[in-house]
């Protein structure tokens, strides 16, 4: 049962991290570069998932995914107890971390390289991932693993809107939970070593990427 | 063949003044000259098609780039396909990129893109530079890979955002030479910002005088430091210490000037004796001596007796008016404090000295 | 105004002095860009150690067995031939065995989502795809099945749960009637939320009905739900857990049933839920549990069944 809660982890951390960079991105270089009325309203909103108890985000998600929500309205389906709950419970909780990391590491690139670009002939799409991304990478993948070490960490809302069901939404934390309670004290201190060393590294990784370390 | 001809015509309204100006410049070197803030960046960046103004034409060529006004069908082409090309004042160069990479950059989809910019690495002088990357090479290296750069897309207009004033004079003057002959080379239209008095005697065939966004004179270099049109544009070019001398001697360590008078010690300089040159001394390379205290070094070549005509105080800066013995006029600026123990006021008797290093010979290019 | 007219000499740009052109210049090795590479990033060990990851990940996102697919309905229901079961708390033990021995006489897979009755009545009512319902408390199935969400006439209470009282292993606390709980030695006492637990509800109803409720306030220490009354009792946190017959059956230590007269019955009710799309593997389950084998099991954890004991 630890191996599948293990392996549901993985592939729910990893498909809501790659999620969650490419929303984070997008957003990062919105409140980076334009200028519009209520930026600061958007952004705001961006990073609510950060300050609201897992409670209140599983109740947001449970109205969002389930009946009578939009998701089911546009796309047909219920994801409520889904695998697809447990990517989105994740990716809303290391949305906020990504969204800062990417604002930071894109208005940390010199706005005149990017016109240098623009009277070179490179078109918007150009500058962003000619010149803009690759300056920015190191912040972004420092970003990512940040967004990456939450979104796996997630726990209370996944709980709420996924469930707890071993081999299709039981994530790791939630398996250490179900665990404690069923004394299995000794897959317990594996999985919770395995985590918290996983933090470790993450953070290792991060110390290692941020030019301020260096 | 016809040349070639870029017309600008923009106006732009901004917090601390409007930009407003008309300018025609054909195959040659137009030096944009003024103050800080008074546009000159801005014009730049209109022509290049990086910022809009409100209303006005830019046409290169034919081409328009850039129309808006009213009635007009609105035209604002963007940057890339303007055929300009830019070398902003930090040069602007790819950190992440070596210099092959930066030259190539706007080469993409070119299947001869890297001949092509080893070509130009080449022709610049570079070759064995082109896997540095930018924070490997010096300032004038820099320089000269954001040029190649620029050039490499084949523009017809070369746009430059005070180009050398980071470097050297010595790395100054060889770059100008090189500039000139690559706009004679490839027919360029150039323009050319400064606020150095020597680059634009040296670089412009044309000289245009902007402050506070408006043009004040527009003509040869020649003619715009000799006749300004305006105390506006005089107050600008700096022009109160520029005067005429005559080369007494000059051998490979100095040159000495004749001043109306006044005996002068310049740095080294290409002229002959008996020479009529005009001479530039820039205001802050003009001192006032404190009578107890010892001249050091190139300050004590040129130490001259003169009297406070008037003292102005901006900001903390000290601008003084000096009346010396040969009847002529030059202006000093120093920092407020430099000259507390001096007893200034219009009339006062003083010593001043002129930094050798800092007399320089202007040398203007043949008119017409 | 034009240029100059004499015309300057060699169209090569160099600078003297800094540069010598070869006259047979050997194509350089020119290297596009040096951003950062991988290697000098991260070095060569936790380059290793991250690809490794990366891989495993997707190793895992690929293998297949229970590794969701693209097919939309498989991620939002049961596969064929298997069921949900969402239970509440203090089944945990007892629908494990059931379910394994479910899944042995049939073949089916049974999979379960333990939770709170609140917090499972929720997901029902958001419209999870759950097949059966096995709730701690009727008023949750009365609010299902108000909304419509349960299949008409499935419901059914299929045993009561008992309260017990309940010391760990080893432990010299002596906790047999419910007035061994005012003795000092007995100085803190587990319950499960009496707010929303329906076994804490029926502790503070037994209590209040004994008349120590009051005296008993400061001991009283009131968990989540009665699987976390249950650990804090497990671990010596409490001297005395209130907590399900079910929980401790097999547990150790020593329990005693607190008398049923002086609370509601916890009713152990289950329904189908309407939206199920196997709803004749689900009657099946049911009919497991209210069957002879289910029974047994049933009544092994505690549980009184509904036609007599």
């Amino acid at each position: 049962m630890g191996w599948q809660a293990f392996r549901i982890s993985m592939e729910v951390t990893a498909v809501a991290t790659v999620l969650v960079v490419i929303v984070g991105t997008a957003a990062g270089l919105l409140l980076a570069r334009v200028r519009f009325p209520g930026i600061q309203l958007v952004e705001a909103l961006f990073m609510l998932p950060l300050v609201l108890p897992p409670s209140v985000v599983g109740y947001y998600l449970l109205r969002f995914l389930g009946t009578g929500g939009p998701v089911e309205g546009l796309f047909g389906v219920n994801l409520v107890l889904t695998w697809g709950a447990a990517v989105l419970a994740s990716a809303v909780v290391a949305l906020p971390l990504m969204v800062q990391a990417a604002r930071t590491a894109i208005r940390g690139v010199d706005p005149v390289l990017e016109n240098a670009a623009r009277t070179l002939g490179s078109s918007e799409a150009a500058v962003f991932f000619r010149v803009t991304l690759p300056l920015a990478r190191r912040m972004l993948i420092a970003g990512a693993v940040l967004s990456a070490a939450r979104a796996l960490g997630e726990f209370g809302a996944t709980l709420m809107v996924a469930g707890n069901i071993p081999g299709r939404t039981q994530t790791l934390p939630l398996f250490v939970y179900d665990a404690v309670y069923n004394h299995q004290y000794g897959t317990v201190n594996l999985v919770v070593g395995l985590l918290t060393g996983l933090g470790l590294v993450s953070f290792i990784v991060i110390g290692r990427l941020d030019p301020a370390h260096r | 063949m016809t040349e070639r001809r870029l017309l600008v015509d923009i106006h732009r309204r901004l917090p601390s003044f409007t930009l407003d100006l008309q300018l025609e410049v054909g195959e040659e070197v137009l030096v944009l000259f003024g103050p800080s803030g008074s546009g000159k960046s801005m014009t730049l960046e209109s022509i290049a098609g990086l910022v809009t103004p409100d209303r006005g034409e830019i046409v290169l060529d034919g081409r328009v780039l850039f129309r808006r006004g009213p009635g007009n069908a609105q035209i604002d082409m963007p940057a890339r396909r303007r055929g300009v090309g830019y070398v902003f004042q930090s040069y602007a160069l790819f950190p992440h990129l070596t210099v092959l990479g930066n030259v190539r950059y706007p080469l993409r989809g070119d299947p001869r893109a890297r001949e092509r910019a080893l070509t130009l690495i080449d022709q610049m002088g570079m070759t064995q530079l082109v896997d540095r990357l930018p924070h490997q090479l010096s300032g004038g290296q820099q320089q000269r890979v954001a040029i190649a750069r620029a050039l490499a897309r084949d523009p017809e207009v070369l746009l430059l955002d005070e180009p050398f004033s980071a470097l050297d004079p010595g790395l100054r003057e060889r770059l100008r030479t090189d500039l000139r002959a690559l706009q004679l080379e490839r027919r360029l239209i150039v323009i050319c910002v400064t606020h150095n008095v020597e680059d634009a005697f040296a670089l412009g065939d044309r000289l245009a005088v902007l402050r506070d966004g408006e043009l004040e004179q527009v003509g040869t270099v020649g003619e715009v430091f000799h006749r300004p049109s305006s105390m506006s544009a005089a107050e600008v070019l700096g022009i109160r210490n520029i005067f005429h001398a005559r080369v007494s001697s000059a051998t490979a360590d100095c040159v000495v000037l004749d001043w109306e008078g006044l005996r002068l010690h310049a740095p080294a300089q290409s002229c002959s004796p008996g020479e009529p040159v005009p001479v530039y001394v820039a205001p802050e390379d003009v001192k006032l001596l404190y009578p107890d205290r010892p001249v050091l070094g190139s300050l004590a070549a040129n130490q001259l007796s003169a009297r406070v005509m008037s003292i102005q105080n901006r900001h903390d800066i000290q601008i003084i008016r000096l009346l010396l013995d040969n009847g002529r006029e030059l202006e000093a600026r120093g920092a407020s404090y430099f000259y507390r123990e001096l007893d200034l006021h219009p009339g006062a008797p003083v010593l001043i000295t002129l930094r050798q290093e800092g007399l320089r010979i202007l040398r203007e290019e043949d008119s017409g | 105004m034009r240029a100059s007219t004499t015309p300057r000499v060699p169209p090569r740009i160099g600078e003297a002095g800094l540069s010598m052109r070869d006259p047979c210049p050997a194509v350089p090795l020119g290297v596009e860009s040096r951003a950062a590479s991988a290697l000098t990033l991260f070095g060569p060990r936790s380059l290793l150690v991250l690809t490794g990851l990366t891989v495993v990940a997707a190793v895992f996102m690929f293998s297949c067995g229970d590794a969701p697919t693209a097919d939309s309905q498989s991620s939002t229901g049961a596969r064929p031939g298997e069921i949900v079961v969402s239970a509440a708390a203090d089944l945990s033990p007892v629908l494990a065995e059931l379910a394994s021995l479910f899944e042995k006489e049939t073949g089916l897979t049974v999979k379960t989502n333990l939770g709170s009755t609140g917090q499972l009545t929720e997901q029902i009512a958001a419209g999870a795809r759950v097949d059966v319902f096995l709730a701690a408390s009727t008023a949750a199935i009365d609010q299902l099945g108000q909304k419509g969400l349960l299949v008409p006439g499935s419901d059914q209470t299929y045993g009561r749960g008992r309260l017990v009282m309940w010391t760990r292993p080893g432990s010299s606390v002596r906790a047999k009637t419910l007035q061994d709980l005012t003795a000092p030695e007995v100085k803190r006492i587990s319950l499960a939320n009496p707010d929303h637990a329906p076994y804490g509800k029926a502790a503070r109803e037994a209590l209040q009905s004994a008349g120590i409720w009051d005296a008993l306030q400061p001991k009283l220490v009131p968990a989540e739900n009665v699987r976390q009354a249950f650990q804090f009792a497990e671990t010596g946190n409490v001297d005395v857990g209130l907590v399900a017959m079910s929980l401790v059956a097999f547990a150790g230590g020593s329990y005693a049933p607190v008398p049923e007269e002086l609370y509601e019955p916890i009713n152990q009710v289950l329904a189908i839920v309407a939206g199920s799309s196997h709803q004749s593997e689900a009657k099946q389950f049911v009919a497991f549990l209210t069957g002879s084998k289910g029974r047994e099991i049933l009544q092994k954890y505690g549980f009184v069944l509904p036609d007599g004991d």
